[in-house]
């Protein structure tokens, strides 16, 4: 389900004598099977751009197809909603209904699907995000944790069966563990929904787990990269994001001779070719 | 004496013997923070560290133990504002922590409540935006801020009450990674120049490298506490969900795979040892 979006432009409160202008002649197309990171400062445009595609930000100026549905016309928002499931920042924030099944239920329930099909997914949602549905399902979603709290919110997205997830920085404010584990997650869940795209400003969960990045600043788009294109250089800097910490680190080694590569986006990459250089020398 | 003194703090959220899960948040607490110290509070979701903090200020009150703030207890209801006026709190999230539609009005709610005179407040409020570098914002709106100049806003706010101590509560968690490092070197600013002393909860240890005590909470308790080498504790950290900075998880690899590095913490190390 290919994403298409070309020359699309939107200002906020464009008749206003402070209007701000998002998002500016960005083009960018997202292909079946992408982990697409979107990259930039805060205030770059980022939320604006994912919040198009599921229909909640109305296009001003310029075109988006998803799945050849095209977004300028008229189209069923409904479906478009179910198909491209939004996991915002900080979701549990979103939690609300009494029990964690009621909870991830809401969704499939606003599908108008039938009880039946609703509680095989919710079910299949809860364990898809890896808690134990008969262990959970009675509980208020406010007794969890926070990485917990953070899984059921993400179930009930998964319950629609979408076949994008947009996920707007899903590990913030999580520890290590936790973002870990949500990162994991994503993965296993990009199986089943093929697409992924993931706002983030944690450039080594981006180098380490996306395809491409599109890169914003300013409301425009610099450019999509692969993570050996953009890491390649101190770019990334300009835009006032990091390196990720394993190509700091493997820049050291390298400038020191001790390394070949330094375009390795995990510890275990990261320490093979530190035992590959050691070798060569031995 | 300690500046913050923490002895044998227990503290419930639910203190009902009845109820299911009164495992207490604070369970047996004790350390103690000096003058001009930069202390690092680090443990996973959940583990008690805005607990912590909000019983520093006395937001909180234990169940057991005491806590004493420039030798004031924070449960003496008579001085619970002197303490308050000692430590200011910066929360997670900025867009919460403001109250004015005017960032200088917004600096000056603190003060006001202190009742002190228009000319004071004036002048903390100067001090207080231009020590953050938001002096030129004084006159506009927190709302079209950045999360990163919100968040500098609100540290003006604590600051214009000339607190001793500062505590950031995950306060660069929301933020990218510029605006985080500019709140750190506010902060750090801050410690230096102004002596203050600074309390930093968070999950980044970049941010707990720059501190000269670090306090790793786990399940209410005080699972470890020293210096910076308690982040070179590979094993420990990864056993209670946290992690060791990349250069002693790489070196830990190394040696399983038959090198003989010593402890390092930082890459400058790592690769100082490797190049020998």
């Amino acid at each position: 389900m290919p994403i298409k979006i070309e020359n699309l432009s939107f200002t906020y409160d464009p008749k206003a004598k402070f209007s701000k202008t998002a998002l500016k002649d960005v083009s960018l197309s997202v292909e079946d099977g992408d982990f697409l990171a979107i990259v930039g400062h805060t205030g770059s445009g980022k939320s604006t751009l994912v919040t198009h595609l599921n229909g909640l930000t109305k296009v001003q100026s310029g075109k988006i197809t998803v799945d050849e549905v095209d977004l300028t016309g008229k189209y069923d928002a409904k479906k478009l909603r179910a198909k491209v499931g939004m996991v915002f920042q900080y979701p549990e924030y979103q939690l609300f209904a009494d029990t964690v099944e009621l909870d991830v239920a809401f969704g499939p329930k606003n599908l108008g699907l039938d009880e039946d099909e609703i509680k095989v997914r919710v079910k299949d949602a809860i364990e898809a995000v890896g808690l134990d549905f008969d262990e959970i399902r009675e509980k208020s979603p406010f007794e969890l944790s926070g990485g917990q709290m953070r899984r059921v919110a993400i179930a009930g997205v998964i319950a629609m069966r979408p076949e994008i997830l947009v996920l707007d920085e899903p590990t913030a404010g999580l520890d290590p563990k936790g973002k870990r584990d949500i990162m994991e997650l994503v993965l296993s869940l990009k199986k089943t929904t093929k697409t992924v795209i993931m706002i983030s400003h944690n450039m080594d969960e981006v180098a380490k787990y996306c395809n491409k990045i599109a890169l914003l600043k300013d409301g425009e788009l610099v450019g999509v990269y692969t993570p050996s294109e953009l890491f390649a250089d101190d770019t990334i800097e300009e835009y006032g994001l990091k390196l990720p910490s394993t190509v700091v680190l493997a820049r050291r080694l390298k400038s020191c001779g001790l390394i070949q590569n330094d375009c390795v986006f995990t510890e275990e990459e990261l320490v093979a070719e530190i035992v590959k250089g050691g070798e060569r020398h031995a | 004496m300690s500046f913050i003194e923490f002895s044998n703090v227990v503290f419930y959220y639910n203190n009902d013997e009845e109820a299911q899960n009164n495992r207490p948040a604070i369970d047996g607490v004790s350390f103690c923070v000096e003058k001009g110290e930069v202390v690092a509070v680090i443990g996973h979701n959940g583990s008690g560290k805005s607990t912590l903090a909000k019983l520093c200020n006395g937001l909180l009150e234990p169940d057991e133990g005491e806590i004493l703030v420039d030798g004031i207890s924070t449960k003496d209801k008579k001085r619970i504002f002197d303490i308050r006026s000692k430590v200011g709190i910066v929360f997670q999230n900025p867009d919460n922590q403001m109250v004015a539609t005017i960032i200088e009005d917004d600096v000056a709610f603190g003060p006001e409540n202190l009742g002190l005179k228009s000319e004071e407040i004036r002048q903390r409020v100067d001090w207080a935006l231009k020590s953050v570098g938001m002096s030129e914002h004084a006159k506009g709106t927190p709302f079209k801020l950045s999360g990163g100049q919100k968040q500098r806003i609100a540290i003006a706010g604590v600051l214009a009450l000339k607190p001793q101590v500062m505590i950031l509560d995950e306060s660069t968690a929301m933020l990218d990674p510029l605006s985080r490092k500019e709140i750190m070197d506010v902060a750090m600013k801050l410690v230096r120049e102004e002596n203050m002393t600074l309390i930093n909860i968070t999950h980044f240890v970049d941010e707990a490298m720059e501190a000269d005590k670090i306090i790793v909470l786990n399940d209410g308790k005080i699972f470890m506490q020293g210096g910076k080498e308690v982040l070179t504790k590979y094993a420990e950290l990864a056993s209670i969900g946290l992690e060791a900075p990349l250069a002693v998880r790489v070196k830990n690899k190394l040696n399983e795979q038959g090198y003989d590095l010593p402890t390092v913490l930082t890459d400058e190390e790592l690769v100082d040892c490797l190049c020998r």
